[in-house]
């Protein structure tokens, strides 16, 4: 089945025909569907496989087709998150996604990394999130209890034969800036007030302001040559304080993005090698507001927009995508 | 066919421990390298776990996109094919189990030995008890009783004068160890990492503090994101 925009009804149907699902939709269509094998999360944004769309009378379906040998569909918080490896199988990949600015997707953003056993299988997801012009609330579904939460993650750990295995790739349109200063912070986390700026102690909020400098840019940090960006989500200069979308970690060197003449013209550039093939994929709401992708269509980019994007851990404004391969 | 180099290989251990800074493009292989290379700096993971695990995953992964590419750049050419990587493995883990038995053999013959050695040592000492008695039995009769008497007490005075310089001995003993370790500890670079440990420690906490103060008094907000305020509400 292709993966794109499908009426509710059609929905019901593939649940009740059994399909295993990854659905994204309106909280108030996602309601509306059967118990099944599906999981699904909150939103009105898509990049269907005609072009960027607004829909809160679709849902958007992943059909995960390898998940022949077995599923299972489990519930996460905060006391819970660390067993998110431990649960998956030998041979496989987990699905997840998490509400946005929950205390779960806090502990999932800063634990992650230390994780044991984080790498045996792609960890792969969202964070869900609602109409940016409304004041709806964003869900997290798990479809075969029916539950809907505002605070918890849903996870579905999905069981590859031997011949196959599931490989994440990542497509980010932005690079260091060489000549950036190097940043450095004291503590992981979501906040910073102070930091270290080419080694000199510096309020970051006050640095961001003084430099007139495009938040729209996130910070990126080098991991053994992939470029994972932290967005960053307001200055507050009264208060001197920058939160962001993504947690800073202690002992990681950033520098700000190179700045982007023409967003789309870098999202075409950069995924010339997406596969269009792929079991699952999403995209940053950021990528998909600063560029203007609402009815754009780029190379055969597909799959939910979302508040955050999971390969493994929390990155921004960066595609990822997940496919299944014959070993 | 993608080669996988066996996991003695040099190059593992370099890229662990930052020897090798070769920029990867394999997603997951750059991924778990930052991550490994973290928890061992965070003394969370040893270089040994830590290659063990990189290898079996790469093993795993082999057929990933970009693996053959990060492979080539890390090792060169000169690298095994998978098959002969994996059965390179297998010979080491073999010879590594018959070293471990060869190890437990020698193990129980050292014991077997040593309990003999103990057996002979305790047979000698009992002859050896039997021969002072023998011979003290056989001065006490030349000598008679009263001279038996005045070399007891003579004994017990050479005894009392040996224990003193023995507790005095091992006294200066302690004082200069005792010295030597306060020199090692002034000397050692260890303790000035450990005060820049606590240094970032510090730091960490007063920023810590900063960040909690800053969001208790964020009454007034220049607002710099457009997006900001709508993830406001569920963020605090």
């Amino acid at each position: 089945m292709e993966s794109q925009l499908y009426s509710v009804e059609k929905v019901k149907d593939f649940i009740n025909e059994g399909r295993v699902l990854a659905l994204a939709g309106d909280e108030r269509l996602l309601s509306q569907l059967p118990q099944g094998a599906w999981i699904g999360g909150t939103i009105p944004y898509f990049m269907d496989i005609d072009k960027g769309k607004f829909s809160k009378d679709m849902i958007y379906v992943n059909e995960l087709e390898d998940a022949q040998n077995g599923v299972s569909i489990i519930t996460y918080d905060e006391h819970n998150i660390d067993y998110l490896v431990k649960d998956a199988y030998d041979n496989g990949f987990t699905l997840l996604i998490i509400p946005p600015f929950q205390k779960i997707h806090h502990d999932f953003a800063l634990k992650a990394e230390e994780l044991e056993g984080l790498y045996n299988n792609p960890v792969i997801g969202w964070v869900c999130g609602m109409d940016l012009n409304s004041n709806d609330i964003p869900y997290t579904f798990n479809g075969l209890t029916g539950e809907k939460y505002t605070d918890k993650a849903i996870a579905m750990h999905v069981e590859l034969p031997e011949n196959k295995f599931a490989q994440i790739e990542i497509f980010n349109i932005f690079e260091r800036d060489e000549n950036s200063p190097e940043i450095e912070f004291y503590v992981d986390s979501f906040d910073v007030v102070n930091c270290l700026i080419d080694g000199k102690e510096t309020n970051l909020a006050e640095y961001i302001s003084n430099h007139k400098l495009d938040i729209k840019l996130p910070l990126i940090a080098d991991y053994s040559g992939a470029s994972i960006n932290v967005s960053i989500k307001e200055v507050d200069v009264e208060n001197g304080l920058v939160s962001f979308y993504a947690p800073v970690f202690q002992g990681k060197k950033y520098k700000f993005a190179k700045p982007i003449d023409d967003y789309v013209r870098s999202f075409e550039v950069k995924t010339l090698n997406y596969n269009s093939e792929a079991v699952f994929s999403c995209n940053c709401i950021l990528n998909y507001l600063y560029g203007e992708l609402e009815n754009k269509k780029i190379n055969k980019i597909k799959g939910p927009i979302t508040f955050g994007e999971i390969a493994y851990q929390l990155l921004n404004q960066t595609l990822v995508s997940l496919s299944v391969d014959e070993l | 066919m993608i080669q996988i180099p066996p996991k003695d290989r040099k190059e593992w251990r370099d890229l662990l421990t930052g020897q090798i800074n070769v920029p990867l493009k394999n997603f997951f292989f750059q991924m778990k390298i930052t991550q490994a290379k973290k928890l061992i700096e965070k003394d969370k993971l040893t270089v040994e776990d830590a290659v063990d695990e990189l290898y079996n995953l790469c093993v795993k992964f082999s057929k990933a996109k970009y693996m053959d590419v990060d492979i080539q750049n890390i090792f060169g050419s000169n690298t095994f094919t998978n098959k002969e990587s994996i059965e390179i493995e297998k010979t080491k883990e073999n010879n590594a189990e018959s070293d471990v038995l060869n190890n437990e053999e020698k193990n129980l013959i050292n014991v077997k030995l040593q309990e003999k050695k103990e057996r002979i040592n305790a047979l000698r000492m009992k002859e050896e008890a039997a021969k002072q008695q023998r011979e003290s039995g056989y001065k006490s009769q030349i000598d008679g009783p009263g001279k038996s008497a005045k070399n007891d007490k003579l004994e017990q005075i050479r005894l009392e004068a040996q224990r003193v310089i023995q507790q005095r001995y091992e006294m200066e003993l302690a004082k200069r160890k005792m010295k030597q370790e306060q020199e090692r500890l002034k000397n050692k670079p260890v303790s000035k990492n450990l005060s820049k440990g606590m240094q970032d420690f510090m730091k960490m906490e007063e920023e810590k503090k900063r960040i909690q103060q800053r969001k208790k008094k964020k009454v007034v907000r220049q607002k710099k994101s457009g997006f900001g305020s709508f993830f406001r509400n569920w963020f605090n």
